[in-house]
């Protein structure tokens, strides 16, 4: 039978290991959320606009049920594209087109279905690299038309569990450290207090 | 260099602990929204006098019109209205006011939105940017900090992990397939038609 200290050395160096490898796994991600969070923190006309701009026109039949997200889903998988079309821009004008915007982590699709001539005029804003960092923030996996993304999803899911968990075993395992526990308590108790009374003073008074 | 880095490891994670637990937290309510459906907001009208000074700009007016009212919250840019008064908002997490003051600046229609716990941790877990009021340039320091930390968190964990494992071949495994991983979605989204 194993002594206390031992299994507490056991359960120490278990939760160690996997505070370690579980930070392994999501390094990547932390350092899309680091960057990201800065983006949103600092919006700026570096990392907004689009790179380029092309447009493309293709032969489509559809049948128009009337019914106008049902409509622009069908062209959005029709051209094999995935992402959001956008409700508020929907439309229909006295032509007999019907307008509406696409939009996913690093593209915008700005398309014009004429119905009339069984054609789709697409407008492909490609967006830049900051703008695909910002949409993999937090992306879950309900990207509409992509399979792939279903595992970022899953990624993203990972990394959640992840980090609480390596924010609680980090506090843990810092409370075996003698000599940094004083100014460790100071710092901890500190931040806690001043990150609580924000909290709650932003959400009542704010 | 081990032990800065590893001093610097954890004392970022003990000062941004419970900000960074709030992001990580409402961000599982928000990628997971169909779980925890939100009620809908409880809404308030009033109307309110205000004689606003014509000469004011936009900013200024805004200001002056959540002092003149008592209205907490960040300001949002203003929005100019097609008869020629404005609209402003102010937001604080459950709480957002709109205010449309007529052209001669006289009168103004206030409106008030109280949003559920849910939309209130969504609210939270997006306010972001500087400027506002001072308590939201606070948020946005720490929101800073939060973000810093992230980068913080992941350089100094590998060279952590490098420097306290002598068996390496796993973790080199777990760190190539999480790179190659995000590196290859960025890729896929840069080159997806």
């Amino acid at each position: 039978m194993k002594q206390p200290f031992r299994r507490q050395s056991d359960l120490r160096s278990w939760i160690l290991q996997l505070h370690l490898y579980g930070g392994l796994i999501c390094s990547s991600y932390l350092v899309i959320y680091g960057i990201s969070t800065l983006d949103f923190n600092h919006p700026n006309a570096l990392t907004r606009g689009n790179r380029a701009t092309v447009t493309w026109d293709r032969a489509l039949t559809l049948s128009d049920a009337g019914d106008d997200a049902r409509l622009a889903e069908q062209v959005r998988d029709a051209l094999g594209l995935f992402g959001w079309p956008l409700s508020w821009t929907m439309r229909r004008d006295d032509d007999n087109n019907f307008h509406f915007d696409l939009a996913r982590p690093g593209k915008r699709y700005v398309v014009r279905v004429a119905l009339g001539e069984n054609r789709v005029y697409v407008e492909e804003e490609r967006q830049r690299l900051w703008s695909i960092i910002r949409g993999l923030h937090g992306l879950g996996n309900d990207v509409p038309g992509s399979r792939f993304l279903i595992a970022w999803g899953l990624f993203t899911e990972v990394t959640t569990w992840i980090v609480i968990f390596s924010a609680l075993s980090g506090v843990y395992l810092w409370t075996f450290r003698r000599k940094e526990r004083r100014v460790g308590a100071a710092l901890t108790l500190g931040a806690l207090g001043i990150t609580l009374a924000l909290f709650l003073y932003l959400i009542l008074h704010g | 260099m081990y032990t800065i880095l590893r001093k610097t490891h954890l004392y970022a994670g003990l000062v941004v602990l419970l900000f960074v637990l709030m992001y990580f937290v409402t961000g599982y309510l928000i990628i997971h929204a169909d779980w925890f459906s939100p009620t809908e907001p409880t809404v308030v009208e009033q109307e309110a006098a205000l004689n606003a000074p014509a000469d004011m700009d936009a900013e200024a007016l805004s200001r002056y019109v959540q002092h003149h009212l008592d209205l907490p919250g960040k300001r949002l840019p203003p929005t100019r209205l097609k008869d020629g008064g404005w609209r402003f908002q102010y937001q604080r997490p459950g709480t957002v006011y709109r205010v449309e003051v007529t052209a001669d600046r006289n009168r103004a229609h206030i409106t008030r939105e109280t949003m559920g716990w849910q939309w209130t941790l969504n609210r939270l877990h997006h306010l972001h940017g500087y400027g506002g009021g001072a308590l939201y340039t606070l948020w946005g320091i720490l929101l800073d900090l939060v973000g810093l930390s992230m980068i913080v968190f992941a350089v100094t964990g590998i060279y952590l992990w490098y420097k306290l494992t002598r068996k390496r071949r796993l973790g080199w495994i777990l760190l190539a397939l999480s790179w190659a991983f995000t590196l290859g979605t960025m890729g896929y989204l840069w080159f997806a038609p």
